[in-house]
């Protein structure tokens, strides 16, 4: 367990330089006081605030199915330069997984075993930004909780914040072209 | 600016009635009297020791007329102008050298005087009542007892990194709630768990301590279906065994533990803590989401079969953390008697297993707490 935990800390390392992981589009553009993270190997770009550091986690040594293919924390500086960083949730989580053949996001998420027991009705429709997905909530109080699932280019993208910066993050996700 | 009309009167005047007549002609915002150098002087005479101990409680005043609230004043302008304040401020450096030098009796008798335990009173149980604070966001309340005991739990989900609170223990254990241990729907055990107490945004003072075995109810783990208060909370209740920080200390040895009771009567005064990141209506917090350790004050009632409700407004994040009986400040005492399991959203109440001889004391009794 002290293993696993050590591991996964260091395990984050910066994500446009993460080999086999996510690569990022080099030097963001500026918009506002957003800059945006591109990847164009996983298909999709966010914006988040100036100063949030982005991170890789190593996602060969998470124990559960399905594995994703990529997790990347988005991190206030505050919580990237604690203690806990790469432990506790960051301000957005975004993980993608792979999802060809998928008939549909909810199916999708029911063979994953990612809603929670009352099925489909535990999933509702958001419109965020650009995209359309699934909000699905635990039912318990653990934090943070709520995940956003976007289906798209054979994937399927998971977006889970705990702070208001990482919803408002969710807001300017999109899929690449 | 000085509005006020001075009044300067001697005692007598006083007796005579004087002020009484002159107030209700006043109109003047504000009436004030002027002790004179011998009234103080008098006054300090008078005022011994054992007077001020032995005089006795001035009359609250009772209102024997009419409770109703008028609610037409709901709908009438509140704001009297913009809000204002004014900070608060430390005493003096020296302050207590000097208090302790000048007053030696009283800080020496206060010293030695033994605590006063036990409330007075028999609470009744309220629903959706509570009193709400931030606790360790206040740089002096991070580091006493009580509250390092409290602290953040880290997890690994299947679906990504997650937090509860839980709370330190005997023999080198945390309580919490099973749910932040053990997926029922999967039939199997998060990973990683990680507790770093008196955690507080992004720093742990007192390092982390990773679990070396987690431990639920069989009753939890063969559950099926659905989350239920009224039927699921009761079990909702896990323990586990800490190792040690990176400085080599038992988590004990760090911070101390809290006590625990079971059997215990509903109707409780209860401390209820932990690291919530939304509030009861499922809203982010803005101010450090599952960052700082916050707290409600509440009267315990009975929900259903050993679950217990208490008046709170936090919600996801604070799952796991205690429900204290015995909260003082600074004291090292408290005993916990519940933690957080769920609540109903948009209903400011939280639920929790009554500990009993079917839960914490399975629980330690197999782990060794």
């Amino acid at each position: 367990m002290l293993e696993a935990v050590l591991v996964a800390t260091a395990g984050l390392v910066p994500a446009c330089a993460a080999g086999g992981g996510p690569a990022g589009s080099g030097r963001p553009p500026v918009t506002g006081d957003r800059r945006h993270f591109t990847d164009a190997s996983l298909g999709f770009r966010i914006g988040h605030p100036v100063g949030f550091v982005v991170r890789s986690q190593d996602v060969s040594r998470l124990a559960f199915q399905p594995r994703p293919l990529a997790s990347i924390f988005f991190m206030n500086p505050t919580m990237a330069a604690g203690d806990l960083a790469g432990i506790e949730p960051p301000d957005l989580q975004l993980r993608v997984y792979r999802a060809e053949g998928a008939p549909s996001l909810a199916a999708w998420l029911a063979a994953a075993g990612f809603l929670p027991a009352g099925g489909r009705s535990a999933a509702k429709s958001v419109g965020r930004g650009g995209v359309d997905g699934l909000e699905v909530c635990a039912a318990t109080l653990v934090a943070p909780g709520c995940s956003i699932y976007v289906l798209g280019r054979g994937r399927v993208y998971q977006l889970t914040p705990i702070s208001r910066e990482g919803e408002a993050m969710i807001e300017t996700f999109e899929l690449l072209a | 600016m000085h509005y006020s009309r001075i009044i300067t009167l001697g005692s007598s005047a006083l007796a005579a009635g004087f002020i009484l007549s002159a107030h209700a002609q006043v109109a003047d915002p504000t009436v004030t009297k002027i002790v004179s150098a011998q009234e103080q002087l008098a006054a300090a005479k008078h005022w011994t020791r054992q007077r001020i101990a032995s005089v006795p409680a001035f009359p609250m005043p009772v209102d024997r007329g009419s409770s109703t609230r008028n609610l037409e004043a709901d709908h009438q302008p509140e704001a009297m102008g913009p809000m204002g304040a004014e900070p608060a401020g430390k005493q003096d450096p020296l302050a207590i050298q000097i208090a302790r030098s000048a007053y030696w009796q009283d800080w020496a008798a206060l010293e030695a005087e033994a605590d006063i335990d036990g409330m007075d009173y028999t609470p009744m149980g309220t629903f959706g009542i509570y009193t709400s604070y931030d606790v360790n966001t206040h740089n002096a309340l991070w580091k006493i007892y009580p509250h390092i005991w409290d602290g953040k739990l880290t997890f690994t989900t299947p679906t990504g990194s997650a937090s509860c609170s839980a709370t330190a223990i005997s023999n080198n254990h945390i309580v919490t709630a099973a749910h932040c241990v053990y997926d029922t729907g999967a039939n199997q055990f998060y990973s990683n768990w990680a507790f770093t107490p008196a955690y507080r945004n992004g720093n742990a003072p007192y390092g982390t301590f990773m679990a070396t075995s987690c431990t639920v109810l069989g009753a939890w783990a063969n559950l099926s279906g659905g989350f239920s208060i009224n039927s699921w909370t009761r079990h909702d209740v896990a323990v586990c065994k800490m190792g040690n920080n990176s400085a080599g200390q038992t988590l004990n040895a760090a911070v101390g533990w809290a006590g625990r009771t079971w059997n215990a009567g509903n109707n409780q005064l209860v401390f209820n803590s932990g690291y919530p990141a939304r509030t009861y209506t499922d809203a982010t917090i803005a101010n450090g989401p599952a960052q700082y350790l916050r707290a409600c004050t509440a009267e315990s009632f009975l929900q259903t079969t050993e679950t217990l409700g208490s008046g709170c407004n936090w919600g996801r994040g604070i799952s796991g953390g205690s429900w204290m009986i015995g909260y003082k400040p600074l004291v090292v005492t408290g005993n916990v008697n519940s933690v957080n399991s769920g609540l109903f959203i948009n209903q400011q109440n939280i639920y929790g297993a009554r500990f009993n001889s079917n839960n914490i004391v399975v629980l330690c009794n197999a782990v060794g707490c």
